[in-house]
């Protein structure tokens, strides 16, 4: 994170019309937004071109702003948009897995799902592969949870939610990926005793 | 505070605080979490589980490289350089050149417009002047859109106009003569039915434009600085009012003036009268109408799904039975026809029948099996 006084410095020259200060700017956020972009495609040209267009974007507007874009969250919702109207078609396919919102279970904080997620960090492959076995949305959630750090509020932000909605995703996303898991492990326990 | 002595590895990493400390950590969270940790050695193994959690679901979604990223970066910077205007050095001059600057920018613009003024003492191309001197010819109608949708209007020849909020467009009754005309304030997308004898033109503002047979959207507000012209199929051809020309283009049955093709733009800068054309960017087409951007080639979709996207399209209601036409498939490319046009084509295929009234289309049909 760089200190708060470089940030304002290069914002400042941003609106400018510095196009190093947008470089740098864009580098500072260029990696979450694309690995969030591959949430909704595979397509790596397509998502460049969707992260291009919304700096570039904000560099046509530089002189309208009244105060820095370069918000991880805003930047994200902004993406988020201008991929689904570029995906119209995918995003009807994302609205297959639009799971059924739950009714939250009454007594358990959002915050404290009590998920045993310690065997995720033992191997990474298979985490990946279940990750992406996940329903979009719940990989989006995922995402902003625990890549990008975000709190519930925020991920309702980004994905214009409720905060009820998030949490019971979330929920789901995690519960999956348990369930998944202890099949997974479940399974290579059967192949390699009989192996 | 929160109690965080019986925090279990999971609890940690599902906390927004812990998260943010772990992947980036920011001075706030770092100050607090290494003190907390200073006072709580024995969690010492829970909080490195916890991170481990953290670290490994951050590293299966990782898709891209640096130099990947680099690559991109220089092409965006590439491409903002280009688009980078002269202001960079004018906001570089000192506080004293900017205000004589300034200052002489005003009286030449105040001075000029008392020239302008003077020369063209004749009326200026609005909407109001338009109307006037088209529609002596004609009965004109007017449709004012005032609410926030946008609404459909088809014209005589079968041309769709999808007009947007607070726009208004003035057209005859019926077109006759050589030549079809039509008059915006606002923003408009049309699909003009072809008719290479009977040129279509669009006034809005300063802007002529004139087709043949096309899809469009012109944006020409009263209060704004610019007119634009978005095409999405065929050729526009746009000039201004002032345009010595004018009345030859209305007599001539080819496109001349400024050519503009598809996924192009024009745009007339108001107090410069002057055209800019230039390639169609993605948030341009963003903040258009959903229609300019909507295609109409369908293969094997549900009719269900093709009436939906062309009530989207056009914000028009199309009645029929849901249950009946559930099982019909489209295939057709549709292109740049109006709406009746396409709505015949897709009941040709239905062998259903249709009607179009206030503002809806009914269709009827047996439905496919």
């Amino acid at each position: 994170m760089e200190p708060k006084n470089d940030y304002i410095a290069l914002w400042k020259s941003f609106q400018e019309g510095d196009s190093k200060a947008l470089g740098h700017l864009a580098n500072h956020h260029y990696k979450v937004l694309f690995n969030y972009a591959t949430k909704f495609t595979k397509d790596r040209e397509l998502i460049k071109d969707c992260i291009q267009d919304l700096f570039l974007f904000l560099w046509d507007h530089r002189e309208k702003l009244q105060s820095s874009p370069f918000v991880t969250i805003y930047l994200l919702k902004s993406l988020r948009n201008n991929l689904f109207k570029k995906l119209n078609q995918e995003k009807r396919n994302a609205s297959d897995d639009l799971d059924i919102d739950l009714p939250f279970t009454e007594g358990i904080s959002p915050e404290s799902e009590l998920i045993e997620l310690e065997m995720f960090y033992e191997n990474e492959s298979k985490l990946k592969s279940l990750l992406t076995s996940l329903p979009k949305r719940q990989q989006e959630v995922i995402f902003l949870k625990f890549y990008e750090g975000l709190s519930i509020e925020e991920i309702a932000e980004v994905m214009d939610m409720n905060r009820q909605s998030v949490s019971n995703l979330l929920h789901r996303a995690i519960l999956n990926l348990k369930s998944n898991w202890f099949l997974a492990a479940q399974l290579f326990y059967v192949l390699y005793l009989k192996a | 505070m929160l109690d965080y002595s019986q925090y279990t590895a999971n609890e940690f990493a599902l906390d927004a605080s812990f998260r943010k400390w772990v992947l980036k950590n920011t001075p706030t969270e770092s100050i607090f979490w290494e003190n907390w940790l200073a006072q709580h050695p024995e969690k010492h193994e829970t909080i490195q589980q916890a991170k481990a959690i953290i670290v490994a679901l951050r590293n299966v979604q990782e898709e891209i490289g640096e130099e990947e990223i680099a690559a991109a970066i220089a092409k965006i910077v590439d491409v903002a350089e280009q688009r980078n205007i002269k202001k960079v050095n004018f906001w570089r001059n000192s506080f004293f050149q900017k205000i004589s600057l300034a200052a002489s920018v005003l009286l030449v613009t105040l001075l000029s417009y008392v020239v302008f003024e003077k020369l063209s003492e004749k009326e200026t191309p609005t909407y109001s002047n338009s109307v006037a001197k088209i529609a002596q010819k004609t009965k004109f109608i007017e449709i004012k859109n005032t609410s926030s949708t946008s609404q459909l209007i088809t014209l005589s020849d079968g041309s769709s106009v999808v007009l947007q909020a607070d726009s208004k467009l003035s057209y005859p009754e019926k077109f006759t003569g050589n030549t079809r005309e039509v008059v915006l304030s606002g923003e408009a997308f049309f699909e003009i039915a072809k008719n290479p004898n009977q040129p279509f033109f669009v006034y809005a503002n300063e802007v002529v434009a004139k087709v043949l047979g096309t899809s469009f959207t012109i944006k020409a507000f009263e209060d704004e600085k610019q007119v634009q012209v978005f095409v999405k199929t065929g050729k526009v051809s746009v000039f201004s009012q002032k345009n010595v020309t004018l009345k030859e283009q209305q007599v001539s049955k080819v496109l001349t003036g400024l050519l503009v093709l598809p996924n192009q733009q024009a745009t007339f800068i108001r107090p410069k009268w002057q055209f800019k054309r230039a390639e169609l960017t993605a948030p341009q087409i963003i903040a258009l109408p959903v229609i300019q951007s909507q295609s109409f080639i369908f293969k094997n979709k549900s009719v269900l799904e093709v009436f939906d996207i062309l009530e989207n399209a056009y914000g028009i209601k199309i009645e029929y039975d849901k249950t009946l036409m559930a099982s019909c498939e489209l295939t057709a490319e549709l292109g740049d026809e109006p709406l009746a046009e396409k709505i015949k084509l897709i009941c040709e295929v239905l062998e259903a029948k249709y009607e179009m009234k206030d503002g809806k289309i009914v269709i009827e049909g047996k439905g496919c099996n």
